[in-house]
This record gives structure tokens, sequence and C-alpha cells, in this order.
């Protein structure tokens, strides 16, 4: 009996603690990790400000990860169901990310392409955009993304004429920007300006997330016909 | 003859502090974890679309800040510790030693393993950074410059040797392991915790809605602490951008400062304290 307790038992032990282990992980508990509850209800801004500390650049990688999973989450759901609730929820996090890190570029691209044409939340994206071009004061390209989407999305020509022309005068600004603020601003020229200036913006997004981009190229090849 | 005695001891006592660190099996996890740092950045900056520069330096920095946190938590305060409750410093203390002595030597000793971890995160990342990110292209490397990483780490430095004469601070009053290790821990919480939420409270919208006398609060508990107040520096040292030598220049006073009272404060108290 005391060799028993003392040579087989533990192991006996430890095989009937790995079953029970496996029964709790495979009867239906990992269910818990697949919700998309924890995006949904996302920290309040101050707390998660508190919890970045000093390391507010990570924060922000992991709010544009969020922006990832839940564009591949919205586009599911809205494939399934015909609609979905997650492109508020994206949009949250491109904000946040933008907070935490002013200077992080990919949430402006993410802004002018998916918060913009997937999300149809032009407004939004060009709030941040500005709140970019503020804070960023030598780039030209935020206040350059900013114009277009005025001009495209909401069909503010005074507006997008004024992001332009702050970009054009911005200090890295190519002579490009200028020739390209003026061919979108004549009518005749808007649309092939567009689908020229979409798919240079498809061209610094991977494939995955080119859908709203197309379709709106699409849209104005159409109206162009 | 007698300031030679002096600062021999003090150079003793830190070589053997400094030889106790590194034979702990901790520290030499600590400093071959370093290696993962960089792997780890690797990974994550693959999964961005442009900015992959500026996650690598975010996650290596995030990575030097855990290591520093570590280290300063189960190495430092746990030596300190150590020493009241095996009874360590009677022991040392009962040689000719005068106990503000040993206070540097311990402190000296504490700082240098922690200049070899710094080194150590530094040339990692500097490698990591050097061969992925400048294999990339511009495009994808958001204004990398590997000089920055020598940057980082001095900034680190800094603030963690002020958090390390927060520990030597405690452990001059402290009776045990669980109080230095509560204390030390508590305030790196808030030194983490609090600076960005003053912050925000600083802006418009915010300071409308929070009381008065909350601010206030904040603001002098703000004043006790040493400042991880490094997420501007980080943020432009991420992005490869040039850092105001003023700046620089202040910030290392602050921290130089902070762990100079912290020192003396436990200089001061340790003389009285009844072992």
């Amino acid at each position: 009996m005391n060799s028993f307790a003392e040579h087989s038992a533990p192991y006996l032990l430890l095989l009937i603690f790995l079953a029970c282990l496996s029964v709790a992980r495979t009867g239906g508990l990992d269910n818990r990790h697949t919700g998309t509850e924890l995006w949904e209800n996302p920290a309040p801004v101050l707390l998660d400000t508190a919890l970045a500390g000093p390391v507010r650049g990570l924060a922000s990688d992991f709010d544009v990860l969020h922006v990832f999973s839940i564009y591949q989450a919205a586009n599911l759901e809205q494939k399934r169901q015909g609609s979905t609730g997650l492109w508020p929820v994206m949009a949250a996090y491109l904000q946040r990310a933008q907070e935490m890190d002013p200077r992080f570029f990919d949430v402006y691209r993410l802004s002018g392409a998916l918060l913009a044409y997937d999300a149809k939340m032009p407004h939004l994206a060009v709030q941040l955009l500005e709140k970019g071009t503020a804070q960023l004061e030598n780039n030209w390209e935020l206040p350059f993304i900013a114009g277009f989407l005025t001009y495209d999305q909401l069909r503010d020509n005074r507006l997008a004429y004024s992001l332009m022309k702050e970009a054009s005068i911005r200090p890295d600004a190519p002579p490009l920007a200028v020739h390209l603020a003026a061919r979108f601003l004549a009518r005749d020229e808007g649309n092939a300006a567009g689908i020229a200036f979409l798919q240079a913006m498809i061209e610094l997004l991977p494939e995955g997330y080119h859908a709203g981009l197309k379709q709106r190229i699409s849209e104005l090849q159409r109206s162009a016909k | 003859m007698l300031r030679s005695d002096s600062t021999r001891a003090i150079f003793e006592l830190s070589r053997f502090t400094l030889i106790e660190i590194i034979q702990s099996r901790v520290f030499r996890l600590l400093v071959g974890g370093t290696l993962l740092i960089p792997l780890i950045a690797v990974i994550i900056a693959s999964l961005f679309m442009a900015d992959i520069g500026k996650v690598y330096l975010d996650v290596v920095l995030s990575g030097a800040h855990f290591a520093s946190m570590v280290f300063t938590l189960f190495i430092a305060a746990s030596l300190l510790a150590k020493d009241i409750d095996q009874r360590i410093c009677y022991i040392i203390l009962s040689a000719p030693m005068k106990r503000h002595h040993y206070i540097l030597a311990r402190y000296g000793g504490l700082s240098i393993a922690f200049a070899i971890l710094a080194a150590a995160l530094t040339i990692t990342a500097y490698i990591g950074g050097y061969f992925y990110i400048g294999s990339l292209a511009e495009l994808y490397q958001s204004g990398f410059s590997a000089l920055m990483i020598p940057m980082m780490f001095f900034y680190i430095f800094f603030q963690y040797l002020s958090l390390i004469s927060v520990a030597v601070f405690f452990f001059s009053w402290a009776t045990g392991t669980a109080e230095i290790l509560l204390f030390t821990s508590s305030v790196m919480l808030f030194s983490w915790a609090f600076p960005p939420v003053l912050a925000a409270l600083q802006t418009e919208e915010l300071a409308s809605q929070t009381p008065v006398f909350l601010r206030q609060l904040i603001e002098v508990i703000y004043q006790f602490l040493p400042h991880l107040n490094g997420s501007n520096f980080a943020l432009s040292i991420a992005h490869s951008l040039e850092i105001n030598g003023r700046d620089l220049l202040l910030y290392t006073l602050e921290h130089s400062a902070y762990a100079g009272i912290s020192l003396v404060l436990a200089l001061l108290l340790f003389k009285r304290r009844d072992l």
C-alpha cells in the first residue's frame, strides 16, 4: 500500500487531472474566446491610457491589430447576415490608436480606405485625418487624403479645395500633389483622377483590404461611362 | 588614507553585489531573454502594413520596460529584502563598514548590473533592427534609424535607476520582503499609470468633467513619484524623430535628482535604524 502511494499514486493522479483538463477543454469551454464581446466593449479611454503608461506606441499597435480582426469579422458577418454592427467598433479602435500615437501612419491609411469606403463612415475618416493633419505639421499626404475623401464622399468641394491647398503648400509636397488637386477639382477630370488616386491607395494596402476601394473604383468607372 | 579605505569598502561591496547578481539564475535568464525581445518584435511587426520599423521599436521598447521592471522587483528589491530577512546586512555591517557605505555600495552594484542588462537589451535590439528593418523597402521602414535604439535605452536606463533607488529607500526602513516588494511595486504601478492619466485629465474635455480636488490630489501624488513619462520620448524615438537636447538634459537631470534624493533619504533613515 505504501509503495503504491509513493510510486504509482502521483502518476495516477496526474493522469486523472490530465483527463479532467482535456474533458474541460474539449467540452465547449473554448467557445468563451470566439465571441466579439471583448471588441464591442472596449475599456474606457482613460483606463486604456493608464494601462498603456509609457508604452503608448505598443497600445496603438494592438488597437490596429484589433482593427484588422474586426474588419475580417465585419466582412464575414456582412456576407452571412447582410449587415454588421461592427463598423462603429472598428472606428472606435482607430480613434483610440490615433489618440495613443498620432504619428502612426497605418491608422490614417486604414481610415482613408476601410473607414471611408468599407464602413461608409467618411465623416469620421476625414475627422481623423484632419486631427493627424494638425499634429503632423510637415506631412502633405494626410490633408491630401482628407481632401480627396471630402471631394469624393462628402461632396464638399470647398473644404476639399482648402485641404488640398493645405497639402500642396506643405514642405515635402511633390509638384504632383498640386497637379492632382487641380485635376480633382476640375469637373471633367474628377473621375479619372479619383480612380487613379484610389488605385494608388490600393497599392499601399494588402490584398485582403481592397474590397471597399475596388467597389468605389467600379462605381466611378460606371459613372464615367 | 581614510578616504581610500571607504572607497575600497564601497568598491568591494559593489563588486560583491555585482557578482551575487550575475551568479543568480534570474539575472542570467533575463539577459538571455533579451535575445527573445527582438524576435517577438519581428513577429509582431510583420503583421503590419507599412509602419513596420515603428512597430519594431515599440515592441522592443516595451520588452525593455518589462525586463527592467523584472530587474527592479525580482532582482534589486529581492536582493535588498534578502539582506534584511536573512540578516546578511548584519554580517556585512559587523565588519568595519559604515552604514552609508553599505547603502552606496549596494546601489552601485545594482546600477552596474542594470547597466549590463540595458547593454544586452541595446545590442540585441540593434542587431535585430539593423538586419530585419534594414532589409525592408524604405516605405516599410517608416524612417527607422538603428541609431535610435541606443537612445531608447539611455532613456530607459535613467528611469529605472530612479526606481532602483526607490527600492533602496524602502529597504532603509522596511521590516522585510513583503514590505519592500509591496511598496516598490506600488510606486512602480503608480509611476506607470499616473503620468498618462494626469496628462489626459489636463485636456480641456476631461478637465471640465473632473472635480478640482481630484485633479489636485492626482497632481500632488504625481509630484512624489518618479515619472515613467517617456511616452513622448518613446514615440519620438519610435518614429525616428530628433529629440530636443534641452529636453534630454532636463529628463536626465530629473531622474538623476530623483535617484539622488531617494538615496540621501535612504542614507539618513538607515543611519538611524535600530538594527
